[in-house]
């Protein structure tokens, strides 16, 4: 007893007390008191099941781990809370959630099995699942899962809520232990299934919904250290589609880095203003492997500003996917080119996103009546259709977070009516079908295209007196989802579809030739290799055909060229892919259709690969051109990064005074992105750069990054300038504190060593700059980070540096060798490449061989 | 008590009716507790979860007011009376549309009026051990957990060692050294529950 306390301070009925657990008994007492506490009874019965033990409670239900007695299943088995004393308004609400959640049919939510009625009360039975809570999971018994692993988890978990949102189902309680993992082994492999839990709380957006207290009862429901800070306001406002997100970055946040992002273990005052003021402390610093577009990624989710959010957890999905494919975020703040970057990486069916949504899809209601009007049964079929898709669309509600989500609700529901209303009438089920596919594809939603189009093939296929061209029309659509997605089933699918094409129309036809374009872009975008051969006679026989029927200036002949482009960008033929982009913005130039948004899409394209193969002069034009297409297009918002392309141009063109308007004018432009009050006076570009470094030590976490990158091309500038002392004086002004703002700014710190070196080079000490140069190699030399091309360019420049044709000291072998890797990372045509072997040349023309 | 101490027990915490924090970890705490004792009383489980939510409302009105004097008893034989008032208040208005019940008069409660409820204590001892059960499994070598957990469903020291590999006296300090933990467990928790802590 002494170990523990039994002091003096102690009363003595605490002494009796502990003396019920038999500690000082003879025979183990104590054991067998601990074993008996394990076995408990029953606590009653539901039909036919048997309930054993609580295991949770919601805002509103109970839940209970029960065995159904017939077969000895485990399932979970939720009651309302309050019982008899509920409110008719609760049970009402209760019962009314439990549709819902009925409704829920997703590999990562609980599924529901029954519904069932106990004395008058509703009980729902929902599957029983035998996980650990995310938080344990994510611990993995004291040491962190990997990034890898914990990211797709958490993907699978926003398409689970993603599911509910656009069912109208907001969980409004989302909290590691509202998610359990459980784990499948294969052999020596394991995978894991998050499953959500938990709609006890869910509020069903649809219907007359009930006023806020009935759910609140003047109290906050949800669980304090996941509640979204708009929440927490005096209203006590019910949690709507946003909170759910924020709810999630929280989670996200905290199986990153074992704690949660704000001070939830203090009084509740400290926890609400921690929730609504408080910055969370930044990841990257603390948590290895966390990089910034990760880190960007969550603290967007966890803006304070409910807007400041993505609007949709399947935006959150997205650029959780883009992180971990490598590709850039969209939470990420863009760099020079960036955003050019992103646009050639859309592809043409894209034009469509520009469309109002509503108007995308009334336009196919129409589109379905016009086209099929020549026959009086299909005129039914289409009247059906475009009155489903009209009625749809009235009963849709569109003051909903965000037009988004309410045009998915739309397309949700359209998809579940169609299924029960127009049983009858397979064709117009199959037109509606298509006509949902074809928008979320429009929206680059293309998983949920799939199925959607899956059934529309299917229903198709069972027509008696099928019209094969539909029927194509469907696979390539299909077919276009699949390449999206990188399945392979894509390639056949395009295949079936231009065989029906060939068999049905004479050629050149302008369909055959969409058919080929879509077969050319499944072989391109396949990974197990890229078909490049296959899919380059295809586009050829496509633009070919395209120019045959529809005319050498027609948008689907600019389109397959701009696709074309692209191919050759991702074969690193830059030099091609310019000429491609050049032909496809001259079918709208020939026919002055500049204000064509497809038309600044290619230009985007256009300008980017000429800056890679370093024709920097048409560059300056396309620029220019771009400027004020973009800015009427995109807004003032979206012209910074084109700015720095545009002063990064003229540095390359020696035009060192006009570059410095421009940069400053991208400098204004980046201070408006950071919120940061724009300097009053007519200041110079490199007042500005002063300025934007006197905000670093204060900048958002998320600015940082970028900020630094600005900061440092701008040095750049200076040298190219050869204005060594401005470089120099900006570095060593960022030098004491870039560890401390951007610890994993790994590309800045290592440019800003071989600017370092650029200068000691000129300055005539070459030994000096092999030495920065080598501690910028050291930088980029870390595992896991794909640097494979500073570090080829940085070796280069310590290839060129060491070699020194004043003393006839060439080292031609590790510069061919420098060269070649070169050419691996950048291809041939990229202007590196380029100018290394030129610069090799040279070296050979002045240097005899020994 | 000290109203400033550091660390608020739970019981002074629930004096502030607006701390859910709280509440909710009383009724995860004994929630089950009341609802095992009704069933054991003979209530129906839906009946029992109603008794539960009426012992709620009554602690939160009684709550703000409670002031723990351990010369007149402790939590828990207060909460007993609590609960058993409650199921005859249940019981008797069970068709009414308007179910209230009154809060137990503070002053009248005392230690030894009432005979030993022997199911309370007995649920209530349960209670007890199962959460320290989980807190030392928690917390310790996951290992040793295994090993106590054989011992736990009657296994011999001899046996345990035997499938585990291991030493019988290592055995032996593992069970010792289980038991230490959990009557230290337990003392911490029952005086968290009277407020001591």
């Amino acid at each position: 007893m002494t170990d523990f306390g039994a002091s003096n301070s102690t009363p003595d009925d605490a002494v009796i007390d502990l003396a019920r657990f038999g500690f000082d008994d003879a025979n183990d007492a104590w054991l067998h008191v601990f074993r008996n506490a394990q076995i408990v009874e029953p606590l009653g019965r539901v039909g036919e099941y048997e309930l054993q033990a609580e295991i949770g409670r919601g805002g509103q239900g109970i839940v209970y781990r029960a065995r159904r007695t017939r077969d000895d299943q485990h399932v979970a088995i939720k009651r309302l809370i309050g019982g008899k004393f509920a409110t008719a308004d609760l049970r009402r609400r209760f019962e009314r959630e439990m549709q819902a959640i009925a409704a829920l049919n997703h590999p990562n939510i609980a599924r529901a099995i029954d519904v069932v009625d106990d004395d008058d009360q509703p009980v729902i039975v929902m599957e029983f699942i035998d996980g650990e809570s995310l938080t344990t999971w994510a611990r993995a018994h004291g040491n962190r899962r990997p990034i890898a692993e914990v990211i797709p988890l958490f993907v699978d978990v926003c398409d689970a809520v993603q599911h509910a949102h656009i069912r109208g189902v907001i969980h409004r309680d989302l909290k590691p232990s509202n998610v359990l993992v459980t784990t499948q082994r294969r052999g020596e492999s394991r995978s894991y299934r998050p499953v959500v839990l938990d709609f006890g709380m869910a509020r069903v957006l649809n219907g007359s919904d009930l006023p806020s207290n009935a759910t609140t009862s003047g109290r906050f429901l949800g669980t304090l250290a996941y509640a979204a800070p708009e929440q927490l306001k005096g209203d006590l406002r019910p949690a709507d589609a946003l909170a759910d997100i924020y709810a999630l970055g929280v989670m996200l946040y905290e199986a990153l880095a074992g704690r949660n992002p704000h001070l939830v273990a203090g009084s509740l005052g400290e926890t609400v203003r921690s929730i609504q003021e408080k910055m969370p402390e930044r990841l990257s610093a603390s948590v290895p492997g966390v990089s910034r577009e990760l880190e960007a990624i969550i603290f967007k989710a966890l803006s304070k500003a409910p807007t400041d959010r993505y609007q949709s957890v399947d935006a959150l999905a997205a650029d959780l996917r883009r992180f971990l494919a490598g590709d850039p975020v969209m939470a990420r703040a863009p760099g020079t080119l960036y955003l050019a970057g992103k646009l050639i990486r859309r592809h043409p069916v894209t034009f469509a996103v520009g469309l109002s949504i509503f108007a995308l899809v009334s336009t196919l209601a129409t589109a379905l009546v016009v086209a099929n009007a020549h026959e009086k049964a299909a005129l039914r079929v289409a009247k059906t259709t475009s009155d489903f898709l009209a009625e749809t669309l009235a009963a849709a509600e569109p003051d909903r977070s965000g037009a988004d989500v309410t045009l998915l609700e739309v397309l949700a529901q359209a998809g579940n009516r169609a299924e029960r209303e127009l049983s009858g009438s397979p064709e117009a089920a199959a037109q509606v079908y298509i006509a949902i596919g074809k928008t979320y594809n429009s929206l680059w939603r293309w998983r949920d295209a799939i199925p959607h189009l899956e059934k529309a093939t299917q229903l198709l296929r069972t027509l008696p007196d099928l019209d094969d061209d539909v029927l194509a029309k469907a696979l390539t659509s299909l077919g276009r989802a699949y390449t999206s997605v990188r399945d392979p089933k894509a390639r056949q699918i395009q295949e079936e579809a231009l065989a029906i094409r060939r068999r049905l129309f004479d050629e050149p036809d302008a369909r055959i030739a969409e058919s080929l374009k879509e077969l050319a872009y499944a072989l391109q975008q396949a990974t197990d290799p890229p078909q490049w051969d296959l899919a380059e006679a295809c586009y050829e026989e496509a633009i070919a055909m395209y120019h045959a029927t529809l005319g050498p200036d027609d948008r689907e002949t600019a389109s397959c060229l701009h696709n074309f482009g692209w191919m050759r960008v991702r074969q690193r033929r830059y030099a091609d892919a310019v000429e491609l982009y050049r032909q496809a913005i001259d079918t709208f130039r020939r026919t002055n259709r500049r204000d064509d948004p497809f038309y600044v899409e290619c230009l985007f394209g256009y300008s980017a690969q000429l800056s890679v193969v370093g024709r920097d002069e048409e560059n300056l034009d396309v620029i220019n051109e771009l400027v004020p297409r973009l800015r009427a297009s995109h807004g003032e918002s979206e012209i910074g990064d084109l700015l720095w392309a545009k002063a990064e141009t003229l540095v390359q063109l020696g035009q060192f005074d006009a570059a410095d308007d421009v940069y400053a004018d991208a400098f204004t432009a980046f201070f408006d992105w950071c919120d940061i009050k724009t300097p009053s006076t007519d200041r110079d570009a490199d007042a500005l750069c002063d300025e934007l470094i006197d905000h670093l030590p204060a900048m958002a976490s998320d600015k940082t990054g970028p900020a630094l990158s600005v900061v440092e091309a701008f040095a750049h500038s200076r040298i190219a300038a050869s204005r060594f002392e401005r470089a120099e004086a900006i570095f060593d002004r960022l030098n004491p504190g870039i560890d401390q703002w951007a610890p994993d700014a790994v590309l800045t710190r290592a440019s800003i060593l071989e600017g370092r070196a650029e200068i000691a080079n000129a300055g005539g000490d070459p030994l000096l700059a092999q030495q920065w140069l080598s501690r910028a190699l050291e930088i980029v030399d870390k595992p896991g980070f794909p640097f494979d091309r500073k570090r080829a360019w940085l070796e280069r420049q310590l290839a060129v540096i060491l070699s020194d044709p004043t003393t006839h000291q060439v080292d031609f072998q590790r510069l061919t060798e420098v060269y070649e890797r070169l050419a691996d990372v950048y291809g041939l045509d990229h202007r590196r490449t380029r100018e290394t072997r030129q610069l090799i040349e040279k070296l050979r023309r002045e240097i005899p061989p020994q | 008590m000290n109203p400033d101490t550091t660390r608020a027990s739970l019981l002074l915490r629930m004096r502030d009716p607006d701390d859910h924090r709280a509440w909710h970890d009383f009724d995860a705490a004994y929630g089950e507790l009341i609802v095992r004792y009704c069933r054991a009383r003979g209530l129906q489980l839906s009946d029992a979860e109603d008794v539960r939510q009426l012992v709620m409302l009554s602690l939160s009105k009684s709550m703000p007011r409670f002031e723990y004097r351990p010369e007149i008893g402790r939590f828990r034989d207060y909460l007993r009376r609590t609960v058993r008032n409650a199921i005859t208040r249940y019981m008797q208005r069970h068709n009414n549309d308007e179910i209230g019940i009154d809060t137990i008069a503070l002053e009248s409660m005392s230690v030894g009026d009432d005979a030993m409820d022997a199911e309370w204590d007995r649920q209530w001892t349960q209670l007890h051990c199962r959460t320290a059960l989980r807190s030392l499994r928690r917390e310790s070598d996951p290992r040793h957990v295994d090993v106590f957990e054989r011992l736990l469903n009657g296994d011999s020291i001899q046996c345990a060692a035997e499938s585990f590999g291991m030493s019988p006296e290592s055995v032996r300090k593992i069970k010792q050294r289980a038991k230490q933990r959990l009557q230290a467990l337990i003392a911490r928790q029952l005086r968290q529950e009277d407020g001591l802590d």
